[in-house]
């Protein structure tokens, strides 16, 4: 798994720092890398991608690309500031397949922003295509094609697979997929695909996304981008890690680059307030959070020692300690996974504790946590390793984890969704 | 958060079982809304235990614009009275988390219009009139058909801005719930049959966890429309 040559071997969390993240690119330094988003280098030059560069030992750039076939950037000052967004009308897919000087000039303008801004590894152009018959995922495939051609020896590109999350669930699909990008052979490669919230897709497609990543890491770099917990499943499995805002913009929508793009009701609790408990690999809401930690005796052994928590429950309002703590945390899961000797089976575990723990929380405090998108993981781990020897060792006992799973069943699918 | 008002469900057995429990508490004296959401669950429904008094004076001092956000009760409760100097607007920022502009715009003024705040120097502020919430007790009941492990849960979380929280259970599947669960997290049991409920044991008084999401709980009574023939005719509910 991952290229022999990579400058980011897993395990490895990328944080995506958007404009309201100074502070966590501050506090965070030497970390190995941080992924910026075209539209905030090109709003504040000196701000977040300076702080990335000092902090982080590799900077990525999003180039996207993808917003400029919809009309929502011509709405955004930001967006119209990057250099090779057009003037007037979105980008044309057509023009890209039909037209070679048009596609090597915009793969050129992508690629030297990012140069010029100091991006340790580059990313192809790419849209974001429906299915593999929007003429937009032929584009994608003729500009990586012509954005590896216009590359130096001592560069690193990524290509990013930016479609509907619908045909997880077709494996004669993503078998065509993962040909065609394996033909053209990038160094490295950005799944990025739409609408997979993992805590609500169905099994198929967990199992499709990681049958690819799988399929796509050997010999080459892999990331998922965006993703929430699973990410640390799929790096378990393959991927050299995942990349995802700081404690949110865990999910890539088509919404989010049209006009008049959704933003949080205002009735409900912003993202941001929520805090991080990475033994339960969930989200917890903030009226929930000292209840849990002060009701249930079990999680009295998990309050988080970290810097920012030591011991103590945090605020409900305190949400940039909670980004910090998410930081912390997260860090901390890659690098014990990157020790772990058989790492899908680490995976197997922290999720039985979790399936352990969210038990006890409803058993002691009354508060439902969320699991069942656990099981399913807990089986994409199983369909991913089949095959693997007897002699492997399990910390847990099989017949234990089947228990597990099966009094989580009798709990009943009826658990809250969401907070 | 703001105050949510969702629809209300007119058919199917639980939508029967709310109306019943509803009037329970309407003949009691009780204030009733349904389908009451701070933020952090819905409630089926929510009973207030309204001060006549405090409802005249928000009438007679022109605020009875409901307030729908629970920043602005944040507000309330640290803004100091009129002639105490006033807190600035980036202090008030930190208070509700939001932007000292956005916390100006959208809240502070919003406060203002409505009779609450006024503004003693420039980016200062404090509170006119007082605030009191309008309930002087508020309970919020769960109600499920039969499914009373997920009433109980979700009950628990009305403690945020409830006194006392209820699970209604249909009388037939009351033999189901694990009394001692629901006693032990302090949550009373209402069993409901054909147009009668009968309290199996209550909820202890406690105070809600939050005053400010209490008060945004109350503001269902403005913000619903709902009569105050009782206020009105100056009728006493005994408290203060």
């Amino acid at each position: 798994m991952v290229h022999p040559d990579s400058p980011l071997p897993g395990p490895i969390f990328v944080p995506k720092y958007i404009h309201i993240d100074t502070d966590h690119a501050e506090h965070f330094e030497e970390i190995r890398a941080a992924m910026v988003p075209a539209y905030v280098v090109a709003w504040d030059d000196s701000r977040v991608d300076n702080l990335a560069r000092e902090s982080a030992d590799l900077l990525m750039i999003d180039p996207q690309t993808n917003a400029l076939t919809y009309q929502g950037f011509l709405e955004k000052t930001t967006y119209r500031q990057i250099p090779y967004s057009p003037d007037d009308e979105p980008i044309r897919a057509r023009e890209m397949v039909r037209d070679d000087s048009r596609t090597n000039e915009f793969a050129a303008e992508v690629l030297d922003y990012q140069r010029e801004h100091g991006a340790g590894a580059l990313i192809a152009p790419y849209f974001y295509a429906r299915d593999l018959d929007d003429a937009r995922y032929w584009a994608n495939l003729r500009m990586l094609a012509s954005a590896q051609d216009q590359v130096e020896d001592d560069e690193v590109l990524y290509a990013t697979v930016n479609v509907s999350g619908s045909i997880l669930n077709s494996p004669r699909i993503l078998d065509e997929l993962a040909n065609d990008y394996e033909d053209l052979d990038p160094f490295g490669i950005l799944l990025m695909f739409e609408n997979v919230d993992d805590r609500d897709v169905s099994l198929e497609a967990l199992v499709g996304l990681a049958r690819l990543t799988q399929r796509l890491s050997e010999g080459r770099d892999l990331f998922i981008y965006p993703v929430a917990a699973f990410g640390q499943v799929l790096t378990a499995l393959g991927a050299n890690g995942f990349v995802s805002g700081v404690g949110w913009l865990e999910v890539f929508r088509e919404s989010s680059l049209k006009p008049d793009r959704p933003t949080f009701a205002p009735s409900t609790t912003h993202r941001a307030r929520f805090y991080y408990v990475p033994e339960l690999f969930s989200y917890v809401h903030p009226e929930q959070v000292e209840e849990i930690f002060t009701e249930s005796e079990t999680m009295q052994d998990y309050r988080c020692d970290c810097e920012v928590c030591g011991g103590e429950i945090p605020e409900p309002e305190a949400s940039q300690e909670k980004k910090r703590h998410f930081l912390i945390r997260r860090h901390g899961e890659m690098a014990v996974l990157g020790e772990a000797e058989d790492p899908p089976e680490h995976m197997r575990d922290r999720l039985s504790l979790a399936l352990q723990l969210a038990g006890a929380i409803e058993d002691e405090a009354l508060i439902r946590i969320q699991t069942e998108h656990l099981l399913r993981w807990v089986e994409v781990i199983d369909y991913c390793t089949q095959g693997r020897g007897e002699e492997e060792d399990a910390d847990l006992d099989e017949e234990d984890l089947e228990e597990i799973i099966r009094q989580e069943r009798r709990r009943g699918g009826d658990a809250p969704s969401g907070s | 958060m703001r105050l949510q008002s969702w629809p209300i469900p007119d058919s199917g057995p639980e939508a029967e079982l709310v109306r019943t429990a509803r009037r329970h508490f309407n003949e009691r004296g009780h204030f009733t809304a349904q389908e009451v959401g701070t933020g952090y669950g819905v409630a089926d429904l929510v009973a207030f235990r309204v001060v006549p008094s405090r409802a005249r004076a928000r009438l007679a001092n022109g605020q009875d614009a409901p307030l729908t956000r629970v920043e602005h009760f944040k507000l309330l409760l640290a803004l100091p009275e009129l002639g105490d100097g006033g807190m600035d607007v980036e202090e008030a920022a930190d208070i509700v988390n939001l932007s000292p502009g956005h916390t100006r715009r959208a809240l502070l003024n919003d406060l203002s219009g409505k009779g609450y705040v006024t503004k003693v120097q420039p980016g200062r502020y404090a509170k006119i009139n007082g605030f009191m919430p309008l309930a002087w007790e508020v309970a919020a009941v769960e109600a499920k058909v039969r499914n009373w492990k997920k009433g109980a849960i979700q009950a628990k979380r009305y403690r945020l801005f409830a006194h006392r929280v209820y699970l209604a259970i249909r009388d037939d599947f009351l033999n189901r719930v694990d009394r001692e669960l629901l006693r032990r997290h302090r949550i009373g049991l209402l069993s409901v049959s054909d147009n009668r409920v009968r309290r199996v044991f209550g909820s202890p008084r406690k105070d809600p966890r939050s005053a400010a999401h209490l008060n945004l709980a109350c503001e269902a009574i403005w913000a619903r429309g709902e009569p105050c023939v009782e206020l009105e005719q100056g009728v006493s509910d005994g408290s203060s």
